[in-house]
């Protein structure tokens, strides 16, 4: 292990700046929905407490040295962890028609937020144990069976969005690792063909994806979600309609504070804000490749490009769900959304990859 | 570190990633540069609306303040129905509203069950109804299902009371009849522009962004509530015992043309609008004209008067009850042999009048006729004002002008034949008639200008013929308009109704026309009957009593000098003087002249009728309180004349 330096300072500041920025979003975004709802700025206080134990989780990662969490019962504890409650979230009673949290008393957990982070843990402990064995059938196929499990029980919630983007970022770990091609060739077959039969069993998902396809066929319908935000995007023009004064938000905007708190930003500040939100999260990319390139092992490695890329390919994802540019899921934006668990295991994350940092010359 | 021989391999996924990131940033370029207008307007269109809303509306008042229309706040209750997710809640709240509203379960149920955005439940509910509503526990307010949205409701404290003057406004406050439409803007104001910024719920968030630079305005019209619920009840009393299918009566002030009061009879209340029909609505004293029958010859003798083609004492061989003209036999409703001019209007002899017009020129009689402003719109400010029908000479038939003379061939609003009694009560000058007298804002009280006048005829001319009416009254077919205490003039019409089948003989519009006190008029009107029931149907029978009792209110209320019926000159002898020395109270002051001004005669213990030929002699202008013999005057004997040249008598009855 070599000289623990100090951490990269672009990546702290840029991530400071997304929380914050994403905080004072929230507050923006969610002021109709909290009048219809409590009567209060209670989406604002909540994400501020979730901010604060993010920030827990934050610390953690960022002072326990990485290479800690370079075990084998903590890989396997975590993708078991995540198996369970994903089953067991299946047996709670659904939120607005899905199972996607796990509640205790007032704290509720979304358990797919917290089974991205384990398969990244998992792949990067087993990858950087075996990526010169990743040809042989027992690596890749327990590899391959722990993320398709995963992803299938995230699948079942029904939360498809993050079933892709866990095996997404699982599969680019399992390509950077080396992967041999033909396996490549199979994996995204399979991915793809996955997908395909994910939409059409499924009348709605099928819906958003005609709709995704032609958004103008049915603007009160379907299409309306992605019209909407085309339309808050778009209003914002260059320098947008100033904090906290846009419309779309109250109610044109399905989920104004969460999955489409892009296209707020995207009316409240205009090109500006979106271009600033943009390059933010470009200039972690940047500092988090160099993290991942610069690590001092390949679990540094494995460990912050994983992290990297499921930050910012979520982003993107997001944003271009927003944009009209992918059908509508329900992807937070990392960082910036309400929302606790996506919070926490953000923070999380950038605790760990600012931890690898250190390592990296 | 110990390489990953795949190194090379992550420049891939790098790239894959820097290229999704520079499409969403071209895409954001697209969005909010490119297509930034189009969606900007995009999303206006749907975010906003500019909603005007009316702000409050003006009264409309009576000449001495009286309430005739107010707006009253109140609120109307509407409802999200995608907002009432509960089911429970949904029904509680329809069986709750319903037993306020005093309306089926099921019709508030339905409205809760609407997939619209927005239903009204009730508009302008009445503030109690609305408090109740309040105390039930309905999700209310800016995020509930139900909202209350301030409406202001137009109110006519009256009920029908002018019904027909006022007209209505809709619920939304628009006039749509009547005075209430044709003074619309300036009793509406401006109308406040709201941005209503809407919601994708459907709810609103309304922002004032122009307050109204015009406020409304009350209007006051010439209208006296006394005289017209006078004229509203004896209406009411005559259809119903003379069983007419119409009736109409206009009271005008004679010298300023003023409408005191304007009523017909069927009506309509305009609070309930929605349950009458046209029919009610119909403003029949101002939108239908008919053939005036008798009282026309008030023109006819006017015009021969004036133009000197007959002396007043003139006799005329009435052809002992029928004359034909153009091959049609012209009847009286008796035989007469020689009458005068005023027995003629006294009899109303249809022969006699024949004669009088024939002393005129086709021309000249027309040019009267319109000159009274018959066949022109009055101007008053009402909707749909006719002009009546008032055939040009050329189009003249052999028979026009002699049954012009006693009112056929020839259509006339109620309103107009108003005005041509006017003119006579007022010494010959037409003085248009109008409605409306001011406007009232939060600056004070503005009057319109006055209408124009005309000297139709000449006063001295006016006033004989006055004297000819006070005879038809006090002695002629008038005589059931008398009112003791009070001089009458009047002229009594009873006209066939023209059908398909000509003239009727059972359908009659049965009208008397007149004013009174005769020689200081303060008012002057037409009571029409259309087609009484029954042998009773002539104006002189049906119509002066209605006539008579509606003065009986209007004149001492309008404090009219009472007086003995005076008959100060026989208006058959031409040669004697007129009342050319009287003054009238309600004209212009007169420059008393110098050396008559400086003392009263002494009329006490004299007859009144003695007393106020002495007192007018000397240039003053009597007033009369009581009948009989003078027992006091003020000023006193001998004193000066105040500069009005005004002056009281007093008199009794002695036993």
């Amino acid at each position: 292990m070599p000289r623990r330096m100090a951490h990269d300072p672009w990546l702290f500041f840029t991530a400071a700046f997304l929380v914050l920025a994403g905080l004072f979003m929230v507050g923006s975004a969610s002021q109709y929905e909290a009048v219809r709802g409590s009567g209060g700025p209670a989406y604002l206080m909540k994400q501020a407490v979730h901010i604060a134990i993010g920030g827990i989780a934050f610390l953690i990662g960022l002072f326990v040295p990485y290479n800690r969490w370079n075990q084998r019962w903590i890989a396997l504890s975590a993708v078991g962890v995540s198996a369970v409650l994903l089953l067991l979230v299946l047996a709670m009673p659904p939120i607005a028609g899905v199972h996607r949290w796990i509640r205790f008393g007032p704290v509720s957990l979304q358990v797919s937020e917290l089974a991205k982070l384990s398969v990244v843990m998992f792949l990067a402990v087993v990858l950087s144990r075996r990526d010169h064995r990743l040809d042989e059938p027992p690596v890749v196929v327990s590899c391959l069976s722990v993320i398709g499990a995963l992803s299938f029980l995230i699948y079942i919630e029904p939360d498809l969005g993050s079933a892709c983007v866990l095996a997404l970022i699982a599969g680019l770990m399992l390509y950077a690792a080396g992967l041999n091609w033909k396996a490549v060739t199979g994996l995204v077959a399979a991915g793809a063909g996955a997908f395909a039969v994910a939409v059409m069993i499924s009348p709605y998902k099928l819906q958003r994806i005609k709709t995704f396809l032609d958004p103008e066929a049915d603007t009160q319908g379907s299409g309306f979600q992605l019209m909407q935000s085309l339309i808050a995007v778009g209003s914002g023009g260059l320098t947008g309609v100033g904090p906290g004064q846009g419309q779309q938000k109250a109610f044109f905007l399905p989920e104004a504070h969460t999955d489409f708190i892009f296209s707020v930003i995207g009316e409240e500040l205009g090109l500006v804000g979106t271009g600033v939100l943009l390059g933010a999260f470009m200039l972690l990319y940047w500092r988090g490749v160099r993290t991942a390139l610069r690590a001092p092992d390949r679990f540094g490695f494995y460990l912050a490009f994983g992290i990297t890329h499921l930050l910012v390919i979520q982003a993107l994802m997001n944003m271009g769900v927003c944009l009209g540019l992918l059908p509508t899921t329900g992807l937070p934006l990392p960082l910036i959304s309400y929302g606790g668990s996506s919070a926490l295991m953000s923070m999380a994350a950038l605790g760990l990859l600012l931890n690898v940092s250190q390592y990296s010359n | 570190m110990e390489q990953n021989r795949f190194r090379h391999r992550m420049w891939g996924v790098v790239l894959g990633v820097l290229a999704a990131a520079t499409y969403v940033g071209y895409t954001l370029y697209d969005l909010q540069y490119v297509r930034a207008a189009e969606l900007k307007q995009r999303a206006e269109r749907q975010q906003q609306d500019q909603v005007e809303i009316a702000g409050g509306r003006g009264a409309i008042l009576d000449r001495n303040g009286r309430e005739l229309a107010v707006s009253v706040e109140t609120e109307s209750l509407y409802v999200h129905p995608y907002r009432l997710t509960d089911d429970d809640v949904r029904r509680r709240a329809a069986r709750q509203i319903a037993e306020v509203l005093d309306v089926p379960t099921s019709k508030v149920a339905n409205k809760l069950k609407s997939d619209k955005p927005f239903v009204w439940i009730q508009r302008r509910l009445d503030p109690k109804v609305a408090e109740k509503i309040r105390e039930l526990d309905l999700p209310v307010g800016p995020a509930g299902a139900f909202h209350f949205k301030p409406e202001p409701k137009r109110v006519y404290p009256l009920g029908s009371t002018a019904a027909h003057v006022l007209g209505f406004a809709n619920i939304d406050q628009k006039g749509v009849e009547g005075i209430e439409l044709l003074f619309d803007d300036l009793l509406q104001g401006d109308p406040e522009t709201h941005l209503a910024l809407r919601d994708g719920a459907g709810g609103r968030v309304m922002q004032l962004i122009q307050a109204p630079t015009q406020q409304p305005e009350d209007l006051i019209l010439t209208l006296d509530v006394v005289l017209q619920h006078a004229v509203e009840r004896e209406l009411e009393r005559a259809m119903r015992e003379t069983g007419a299918r119409a009736a109409s009566a206009v009271l005008l002030d004679p010298t300023t043309g003023e409408v005191l009061a304007l009523a017909n009879r069927p009506t309509a209340n305009p609070n309930r609008y929605g349950k009458s029909t046209a029919t009610d609505r119909r403003n029949r004293a101002v939108v239908d004209s008919y053939e005036p029958g008798s009282t026309f010859k008030i023109v006819t003798a006017a015009a021969a008067l004036d133009q000197g083609t007959i002396r007043p004492g003139q006799r005329f061989d009435c052809e002992n009850g029928g004359m034909r003209t153009g091959g049609d036999l012209v009847r009286d409703h008796k035989k007469f042999g020689i009458l005068t001019v005023s027995e003629i209007l006294q009899n109303s002899s249809n022969v006699g009048v024949m004669k009088i017009s024939r002393t005129l020129e086709p021309e000249v009689f027309h040019d009267y006729v319109k000159r009274f402003g018959f066949g022109e719109r009055s101007g008053i400010e009402l909707p749909g004002e006719q002009r009546g029908i008032v055939h040009p000479v050329a189009n003249w038939s052999s028979r026009t002008g002699d049954t012009m003379a006693f009112g056929q061939e020839v259509g006339v609003t109620v309103l107009q034949m108003a005005s041509a009694f006017a003119t006579v009560a007022n010494d010959g000058v037409r003085v248009a008639p109008r409605i409306a007298l001011g406007r009232r804002d939060a600056d004070g009280f503005e009057r319109f200008p006055e209408p124009p006048n005309k000297q139709v005829i000449a006063p001295d001319i006016a006033r004989r013929l006055s004297h000819m009416l006070e005879l038809v009254v006090a002695d002629g077919t008038g005589h059931n308009a008398a009112i003791d205490g009070y001089s009458i003039a009047g002229k009594t019409g009873t006209a066939q109704i023209f059908g398909p089948g000509g003239y009727s003989k059972t359908d009659y519009m049965a009208s008397f026309g007149g004013f009174a006190p005769v020689h200081a008029p303060a008012i002057a009107g037409i009571v029409t009957l259309d087609t009484p029931e029954g042998e009773r149907h002539q104006g002189g029978q049906v119509a002066a009593p209605v006539f008579r009792r509606i003065l009986a209110t209007a004149l001492p209320h309008l404090r009219a000098a009472r007086d003995e019926g005076v008959l100060a000159v026989d208006p058959n002898r031409h040669d004697e003087p007129l009342r050319a020395n009287w003054v009238r109270q309600r004209t212009k002051p007169r420059k008393v002249p110098a050396g008559s001004a400086d003392s009263l005669p002494d009329v006490r213990g004299l007859p009144l009728r003695s007393a106020i030929a002495r007192l007018a002699a000397s240039g003053c202008r009597p007033e009369v309180i009581g009948s009989g013999t003078v027992t006091a005057q003020q000023p006193a004997p001998g004193d000066a004349l105040g500069p009005e040249g005004r002056c009281v008598v007093r008199a009794e009855r002695r036993s």
